[in-house]
């Protein structure tokens, strides 16, 4: 078995991103903030972030990040089965807030692989299945890397002949059922080093075990006269 | 001009020897730019290295890297591709080429 590590490009970009998109300035429920229409998007700042921010006004929320991480996978040897994967990020703030909240991964599919924008928030580019145990705010560690175990979705979703698109979020966002207990003025964040950041040691990564697929044996006899 | 490079991938071996490296290697400088807060959303002038162009993309394989495992050798190795270009200077965190010094910067 050989592992590879994947990270995402910094700007500029050549093949893959990563990056927040939004939307802010909301005063609707958790439902018609997932849905809205975006208006926040940077994929070249030295952080990422995942935030929700809840109003004084009962079950009323303003803002939603969703992160988007991309990894350009195409160095694996095509036909290579996978067979784990784990997606680390490296906090390095958040604010557990009075609202809880799970960070999980999940899929993305952002219009441009080299580029997040306010339009990538809209919902149908993100995926509803939960890739991982997630973690809450509360509970993730600030200053070293949070490792992320991907499940048999979050491994299908590696691409060895092209781009593997990962969004880091909310869990209360991937599922969408229902929403985080509202708490008044509440702003659940965690903040994650970016491609963008300085050297090599805080980026986002993917690390993938895989294999050459095993050819299939098939015996056959011949008879010689 | 500043320089630096950014891991794209790292594929190791079943005994953990790195076997291929792909790294790719930028130019840059540091600047003063309006970045808006992810917080308050509004700009603040923020001085940091940016990147403004890619040079070029290097796979590496052991034949450039020899035996190594961990990802302290690799920079090393890199480090000193960097120091190579003549016509820019490498960032102050890929400066390093002693493996011991290296080691003793980098967080874990």
């Amino acid at each position: 078995m050989a592992t590879t590590t994947v990270y995402p490009d910094p700007s500029v970009e050549s093949t893959s991103v990563d990056g927040i998109a939004g939307k802010d300035g909301a005063t609707s429920s958790w439902t018609d903030l997932r849905g809205a229409v975006g208006d926040v998007g940077t994929d070249n700042g030295a952080s990422l972030q995942v935030f929700a921010i809840a109003t004084t006004t009962t079950d009323v929320w303003s803002r939603l990040y969703r992160n988007a991480v991309l990894f350009d996978t195409s160095g694996i040897d095509d036909g290579d089965t996978v067979s784990a994967a784990t997606l680390s990020i490296y906090p390095t703030a958040k604010d557990a807030s009075t609202i809880t909240v799970t960070l999980n991964v999940s899929a993305s599919n952002p219009d441009v692989n080299t580029v997040i924008d306010a339009d990538d928030y809209t919902t149908s580019k993100w995926g509803s299945v939960k890739f991982a145990t997630g973690v809450t705010v509360a509970d993730i560690s600030t200053g070293a890397y949070h490792v992320f175990t991907l499940n048999a979705s979050g491994i299908a979703a590696v691409d060895v002949t092209g781009i593997s698109k990962f969004g880091i979020r909310y869990e209360e966002d991937i599922d969408g059922n229902t929403g985080p207990a509202w708490a008044s003025g509440g702003e659940p964040a965690v903040t994650f080093s970016s491609a963008d950041t300085a050297n090599t040691t805080q980026d986002p990564k993917l690390v993938v075990t895989h294999a050459v697929a095993s050819a299939t044996f098939v015996p056959t006899m011949q008879i010689i006269m | 001009m500043k320089t630096d490079y950014k891991f794209w991938y790292i594929t190791r071996d079943d005994n953990g020897f790195i076997i291929k490296a792909g790294i790719r290697y930028y130019e840059g400088d540091i600047t003063t730019e309006n970045e808006k807060d992810l917080r308050t959303l509004e700009n603040r002038l923020v001085t940091r290295y940016r990147r403004l162009a890619k040079l070029r993309t290097e796979i590496y394989t052991t034949a450039e890297l020899g035996q190594i495992k961990d990802d302290d050798e690799l920079r090393v190795f890199i480090n000193g591709e960097l120091k190579k270009d003549k016509t820019r200077t490498p960032v102050n965190e890929q400066k390093e080429t002693s493996l011991s010094v290296l080691r003793n910067l980098t967080i874990k």
